[in-house]
């Protein structure tokens, strides 16, 4: 009863014209592989931006962290995690958002439905395949809460004509993040006034949430760690993943949209218009909102000195604390840190239960690993799947697995009868997972009889054919824990092996460039790892290579002995230097070489990669970064130290390069030895480490040590062949004396 | 480096390999670890590298191995819940799981097997001990016995220091009474014959009231009549070579807790196998791998065990153990195990000494292969080895390894069975993909053939053993059994030596032969239909359907072994050189020379023409018997004469008319031991994996048609009707 009234809630704006709102004419050929691309970012011009459109009086807020939703395939499911003041949950509501779907969906059988805090609001057709149609709906009152709120959009999709799983790729439906906004009504409500709040800062029209750092002291070292671990800790506050720094000179001049104004200097330095704060900050630490008369939303830290400062930010971690209640902005789904030996229910991962009549279902997971997940070689995940499929599917129907983006396991489904999948284990190796968040995909690939005939109307007729209990279990077994350096992987996902100890040395550029880089870098490792670093701030010349470091700078501020240590070359102009790089270029692509086609079968047929099969690896050669690019490098020292560089070849190609490298894709690309990031490119070039060198955990059992080794060995094949003929040889000789001691003498 | 020391370093070292073994690499890594161990082997079986380099390549096959069963054991076992699967999956692993537990018993046993004893003399100032002969029999006729009491008479050994006994069970005073006056006659015609045989011999007849605690009670009734220090202990059909008492008596001298000298059996005829196959003459016998190294590895651990026949005992340790034991119908390894468990030892002879017939057709065949599996089986559930006390442990792992061998028609039955689990039922027993297959079980494959051959290759060739093992099974899995169900039940069978199959005919048991090979055969057409109808799963469905395919090859040369070939008596033939005289046409004597003997028969050679003999004429031999026999001429007839340059031969039968004749024959036949071993020796050639398989594939294609072509000739009432 309740939801039907919330249905009828719904509203379509009636701004466009009646032709533009009809479905698209029922001409498009399928068949034609015709790919459809989304309309341009631009909107037309005839058609007003939803966001003028809406917005009467109030205050809007955008929702999503990235540039647009995309929701793809038959059934698909994204969400965002919205964080509201007291006042802003107890507002009126309206959800505007703007939506273009692919030509080939089918309007009369494909929906989306709005979920907000799991109440569903509102269901449409999705019927905008000629232009983005704005939506607007009406959030119930009630639904909304202070805090982390939910918002789902969940679609049924089904394509007009076609009836094979190819066809199923073409089907989406999108929401540009721009588009999309929950509008409140009432005066003010844009103020955040607790910290507890801080979250409701949120983002930007492009997903963005930005920090204008405004502070005094950027030169000195002990204000320079200070704002380091301030920035890591408000990133972990504020809930978001990607947090861009400015430093700036003064206060906003007004209340943008994820935009937080942050404050951090001693009491003494504070400017007039926050006098208000200068008593109780010279008592003591203090991190507060600080009301402005701009209305910008003003986060002020300050106290005495700056160790007290330092001490400040602890106080906004406790009011605003990471919890599982308190998802990232772009993870609204469940993140269990899975243990060896964990099991978790995909029903506690966000799975739904879920009755399928299309051809191709997949549903999303994720589940993080720890730091010294070491496993990647050998070893597999068991998903004890139930679930049932009609005796229409047919034989060669598939249920894959995907971890992290690559294919880990293909179950055909064999039987003809239909059937009852019971606790049916399906193994998955466990090559691509990673410390940190790992990604998973469990896609239903299901041919049919009655879809080979194919029917008018039939793909969004047919009966339910496959059912998915989310009673299924993810199962880890116990895993190796060890971790190989270097691994920038471990690093951008979990922290190790900063987090967590001691005072990290820092070796920052003397440029400002160098010091918001920095605090980029160290705030998307807080958001990605929920861990902060702490850091210590000293010349590059007190670095002690047995201890662990960071070094923040352009390669041309880099000391010849450290260049040397942090594994990159520099770029000279002329001389040998570049000739060896030019030359190496040529010495790495070794499948030119006349082996390549036996090198390619065994890769094929078995897996069987001939570079693990050297004895030595090669050496690991200086990368001489490309002008402009950023690059990411970890290095093991000889004396024991992992020392990690953030550099690029000068300090604003450093602080725009990471800036765009803290985004979400990317950031999780970042893998290896080195990873790089050319200005114009997308694509993170990794290099991966031919010499890796294995720590384990301080206390570790025999058995924790047989699984470190079968990861090690799988990787050095080589060298587990040579353990087994040493054994062998040294089995036989001791046997052979053996034999002469015991049994009738000859 | 003492013992002990030495030992804890083994198991230290044996710890430390199998941690390695068992460390869980991808599947990569196993590959290439497999490669470069099989790689290894390869280079030092085609080098022919002995010594250590024997020990390595079993060690490099051992981790093999072991990591096939680490995987099988950890990774491909079917989920407990699906017990439709599993419960077929798990009988299959076990199954797997035996096969390689007894590679490692026959490992252990093998490792380093006894060369040959030296053959020492008894010392001459010493007296020398006195030894009982017991030739047990049952129904053996009148000539066999005769050929074996004159063999056992002309052992070379002083007269007064043997007596041989004829221990005749076929004529006890409860047969001679039976209420069947016929049978009650035949009882007694026979014991007034072989009474007689005995006095013409010089032996002494014994038999006793009642057939109690079968042949175990002969002998002890043996026991209780005789005195000599020693019991050599021949089956009626085990004529003993003239050097047996040599050979064997001197070695107890040497040692006084020796309760056995056990030497080979040596077979003058062809089993069915060999017959029907035709390989009797160019390939190792079966029971040469058993007798050419599986005893002499024994040997090595004190556990060579007593086989009923060819062996001299201790009469003082019999009676430690109130005579020969009769708890199970193998009373030899019975009376040898507990021997072994009161701390007597043993040792094996490995050369020839005695010369026996084999049954002759495949049901007594099969017949005499239930009674030893049934007694094993008996064994091993009455004192079960690995916890029999007073063994050593070698001595437990080695009796072991003798009676769960016998467990081997469950496996082979369920390899031949297992791939239908899949192409008919569409079950999944064995989780595995196509790349795991190939690097698990593949290598594993190979690396057991190359063990099996590196242990066995110069008396058992490729494929043979599975050959043997299969045409065994198909019976023998009912008495394994039934023994298991009432380990009381089975009664000792004698076995039926005398045969002769006189027309080709399919064997009695031949039925379910064809039945499995027409099920493997469906089985095929399902594979072709599978991989048609069912292309995604194409993979699996061709590695199930090769493994189909082999046990269809192996089935198809089974039908041939169940196709009795038509032989006749005595063809098998022995070489000797030895001058002799015949009787010409006029009555003087001619010389002449011996080309070769059988039981039946010998061939003569006159080298100055026929002397006005032709064929179908009777006439008689001499020649200079080795033992003091008192007669040295023999009735003969001619069968066939054959021209050969001046000369010409002929091709004689034996006509005995007394018993003294039957120790000539003998004298003949068994005269030299060292002729035998020449003839075992000549077809002991390892001939490698390669050839091995292909010749085996080559026989199986052959006698697969000669199956169904008999089928045909000979089948239409025996084996399709009823």
């Amino acid at each position: 009863m309740k939801r039907h009234a919330l249905l009828t809630s719904v509203a379509i704006l009636a701004t466009l014209g009646p032709a533009l709102a009809q479905p698209a004419p029922f001409d498009m050929s399928p068949e034609s592989n015709r790919v459809v691309v989304p309309a341009p970012a631009e909107p037309d011009a005839s058609v007003p931006a939803p966001v003028e459109a809406v917005a009467p009086v109030g205050f809007s807020r955008y929702l999503v962290p990235g540039a647009s939703l995309r929701l793809i395939g038959e059934e698909a499911k994204q969400g965002v995690v919205v964080y509201l003041t007291a006042a802003q949950a107890a507002a009126p509501a309206t959800l505007n958002f703007g939506l273009l779907n692919a030509l080939v969906v089918a309007p009369e059988i494909s929906n989306l439905r709005v979920r907000i805090n799991q109440t569903e609001i509102a269901a449409t057709p999705i019927a905008s395949s000629s232009g983005t149609t704005p939506v607007s709906i009406e959030v119930p009152a009630g639904v909304l809460r202070a805090g982390a709120n939910t918002i789902e959009f969940r679609a049924t999709q089904r394509h007009r004509t076609d009836c094979t799983v190819d066809s199923t790729y073409q089907l989406w439906t999108e929401i540009a993040g721009s588009s999309a906004q929950l509008a409140f009504e009432g005066d003010d409500l844009g103020r955040i006034s607790q910290l507890a709040d801080i979250g409701a800062v949120g983002v930007d029209a492009t997903g963005n949430t930005t920090l204008r750092l405004i502070a005094p002291d950027v030169a000195d070292p002990t204000a320079q760690a200070a704002m380091l671990h301030l920035v890591q800790q408000i990133g972990l506050a504020l809930r978001t993943p990607k947090l861009s720094v400015v430093l700036a000179d003064a206060p906003s001049e007004e209340r943008l949209p994820g935009v937080l104004d942050v404050a951090i200097m001693p009491a003494a330095e504070l400017p007039p218009e926050m006098q208000a704060a200068q008593p109780q900050a010279s008592a003591g630490p203090l991190a507060a909102m600080l009301p402005m008369p701009s209305g910008a939303n003003t986060l002020i830290v300050s106290g005495p000195t700056w160790d007290t400062i330092t001490r400040a930010g602890d106080a906004m971690l406790n009011a605003a604390p990471i919890s599982p209640e308190r998802p990232r902005f772009d993870l609204p789904n469940p993140l269990p840190l899975m243990e060896g030996g964990a099991s978790a229910s995909l029903a506690s991962l966000g799975v739904d239960q879920l009755e399928f009549n299309g051809r191709r279902f997949t549903t999303q997971l994720q589940f993080e690993l720890p730091a010294d997940f070491y496993a990647y070689r050998y070893g597999e995940l068991e998903l004890v799947l139930d679930a049932a499929y009609s005796a229409d599917v047919l034989p060669g129907s598939e249920i894959d697995i995907y971890t992290n983006g690559e294919i880990a396991s293909a179950t055909p489904l064999l039987r003809t009868d239909g059937g009852w999948l019971k606790d049916t284990r399906i193994r998955i190796p466990m090559t691509n997972l990673r410390p940190g968040r790992n990604e998973a995909t469990l896609a239903v690939n299901l041919l049919t009889r009655s879809d080979a005939v194919c029917g008018p109307g039939w793909t969004g007729a047919a009966p339910a054919r496959f059912i998915l209990s989310n009673n299924s279990d993810l199962r880890l077994p116990d895993y190796a824990r060890a971790t190989g350096v270097p691994d920038l992987q471990v690093l951008t996902g979990t922290a190790w092996p900063y987090a967590g100890t001691a005072a990290v040395p820092l070796a920052l550029g003397q440029d400002q460039d160098s010091l918001v880089a920095a605090m980029m870098f160290a705030a998307r490792i807080a958001t990605a790892s929920g861990q902060v670093i702490t850091f210590d701030v000293v010349p590059q010349d007190s670095l002690a290579p047995d201890a662990n470091a960071v070094l923040v700078m352009p390669t041309t501020a880099l000391s010849p002995l450290n260049l040397g240590r942090t594994g990159i070359g520099a770029a000279v102009a002329t001389g040998q230097g570049s000739d060896d790089a030019l030359l190496n270029q040529f010495g790495n692509n070794e499948s030119e070489g006349p082996l390549s086609g036996i090198s390619n079968w065994l890769q094929s047929t078995v897996g069987l990669d001939l570079t693990d099969l050297r004895l030595i690896p090669a050496p690991d050669l200086a990368y001489v970064p490309a002008p402009e690019t950023l690059v990411v490098s970890q290095m093991r020292q000889p004396e024991g130290g992992v020392w990690t560089i953030l550099t690029s070849t000068s300090g604003p190609a450093l602080a725009a390069g990471t800036e765009r490298l803290i985004d979400t894709p990317k950031w999780r690309s970042i893998a290896g030895r080195v990873s790089a990031l050319a200005p114009g490119e997308d694509d993170i070039t990794v290099v991966p480490a031919n010499s890796v060198s294995v720590v384990t955990p301080a206390t570790t059992s025999p058995f924790n040590l047989r699984r470190v080794a079968a990861n090690w060995f799988s990787g050095n094949i080589l060298y587990f062949a040579l353990a087994i003929v040493a054994g062998a040889v040294l089995l036989m000789l001791i046997t052979s004396r053996v034999l002469t001691k015991i049994g009738r003498p000859s | 480096m003492n013992k002990a020391l030495t030992v804890v370093i083994w198991i230290a070292i044996s710890a430390i390999v199998l941690v390695l073994v068992t460390v869980p690499v991808s599947i990569q890594t196993h590959l290439v670890m497999g490669a470069t161990l099989l790689g290894a082997m390869m280079v030092i079986k085609l080098l022919k590298l002995d010594g250590n380099w024997r020990l390595l390549l079993l060690t490099f096959g051992t981790i093999i191995v072991l990591r096939y069963a680490f995987w099988r054991t950890t990774s491909t076992l079917p989920p407990i819940e699906q017990w439709t699967d599993f419960i077929p999956g798990l009988i299959l692993y076990l199954a797997e799981m035996y096969c390689i537990l007894m590679l490692f018993l026959s490992l252990f046993v093998v490792v380093r097997p006894m060369p040959s004893h030296v053959s020492i003399r008894l010392p001459k100032d010493e007296p020398v001990p006195t030894v009982d002969v017991f030739i047990p029999s049952y129904n053996e006729d009148y000539e066999l016995l005769a050929g074996t009491l004159a063999a056992a008479r002309d052992m070379d050994y002083p007269e007064d220091r043997f007596t041989v006994w004829l221990l005749d069970d076929g004529s006890t005073e409860a047969k001679r009474n039976h209420p069947d006056p016929e049978q009650a006659a035949t009882a007694q015609e026979r014991h007034e014959q072989l009474q007689q045989l005995c006095a013409e011999l010089g032996c002494r007849y014994l038999t006793r009231e009642r057939n109690e605690h079968a042949k175990a009670g002969n002998l002890n009734n043996g026991l209780a009549h005789s005195t000599g220090e020693f019991v050599a202990v021949f089956d009626a059909d085990h004529a003993p070579a003239r050097d047996f008492l040599q050979e064997t008596v001197p070695h107890f001298g040497r040692d006084s807790q020796l309760f056995l000298v056990q030497t080979p059996h040596f077979f003058l005829n062809p089993d069915p196998l060999e017959r029907n196959l035709r390989t009797f003459e160019v390939m190792p016998s079966e029971n040469e791998m058993f007798y050419g190294v599986i005893q002499r590895g024994l040997d090595r651990w004190n556990a060579a065990f007593f086989c009923g026949s060819a062996a001299l005992l201790r009469r003082e340790a019999l009676a430690t153990n109130n005579g020969f034991s009769g708890k199970s119908i193998t009373e030899d390894c019975e009376t040898a195990i507990e021997l072994h468990s009161r701390g007597w030892n043993s040792i094996y002879i490995d050369k020839p000494l005695v010369a026996g017939l084999q049954p002759v057709t495949f049901a007594s065949f099969i017949g005499q292969r239930t009674r030893w599996a049934q007694g094993m089986m008996q064994i091993l559930i009455f004192s079960f080895p690995l916890f029999k006390s007073g063994l050593s442990l070698p001595q437990r792992l080695c009796y072991l390894s003798s009676t769960l061998f016998w467990l081997f028609p469950l496996p082979r039955m369920i390899f031949l069975f297992a791939p239908f689990f899949y192409l008919f039922l569409d079950l999944q027993i064995f989780t595995a993909s196509a790349g795991e297959f190939a690097a698990y079980t593949l290598t594993y494959v190979v690396v057991n053939l190359v063990m099996q051959n590196s242990l066995f290759g110069r008396w058992r060739w490729p494929w043979i053993s599975e050959l043997y093992e299969y045409i065994q099974s198909v019976h023998l899995l009912g008495a394994l059994f039934s023994v298991v169900r009432n380990p009381y039940k089975p009664s000792f069978t004698v076995t039926a030596k005398d045969e002769s199959v006189d027309t080709a005919r399919l064997s009695e048991l031949a039925r379910p032969f064809y039945l499995i090979f027409l099920l493997l055969i469906l089985a095929v057409a399902m594979t072709i239909y599978k991989i048609g109808a069912e292309p995604y799963q194409a993979e699996v469905t061709m590695v199930v359907g090769g493994w189909n395919i082999f046990n269809l090859i192996l089935a198809g040369c089974a039908l041939g072994v169940v196709s009795e070939r038509r032989e006749g008596w005595g063809s098998r033939r022995v070489a000797v050189e030895r001058r002799c005289e015949v009787r010409g046409a006029d009555g003087n004597w001619v010389r002449a020379g011996f080309i070769n003997v059988s039981s039946g028969g010998v061939a003569v050679r006159l080298p100055n023409g026929a002397a006005g003999l032709g064929r179908g004429m009777p006439t008689s031999v001499r020649f200079a018997p080795l033992a003091n026999i008192g007669i040295d001429e023999m009735p003969v007839f001619i069968r066939s004469v054959t021209q050969e340059g001046k000369g010409v031969v002929f091709g004689c039968r034996y006509m005995p008319e007394r018993g003294q004749h039957y120790r000539l024959i003998a004298d003949l036949i068994y005269a030299n031991s060292a002729n035998w071993q020449a003839r075992q020796s000549a077809r002991q050639v390892n001939i490698g994996i390669i050839r091995g398989t292909v010749r085996f594939l080559g026989i199986a294609l052959y006698q697969t048609g000669r199956g169904l072509g008999y089928l045909l000739r000979f089948g239409s009432g025996k084996v399709l009707g009823k």
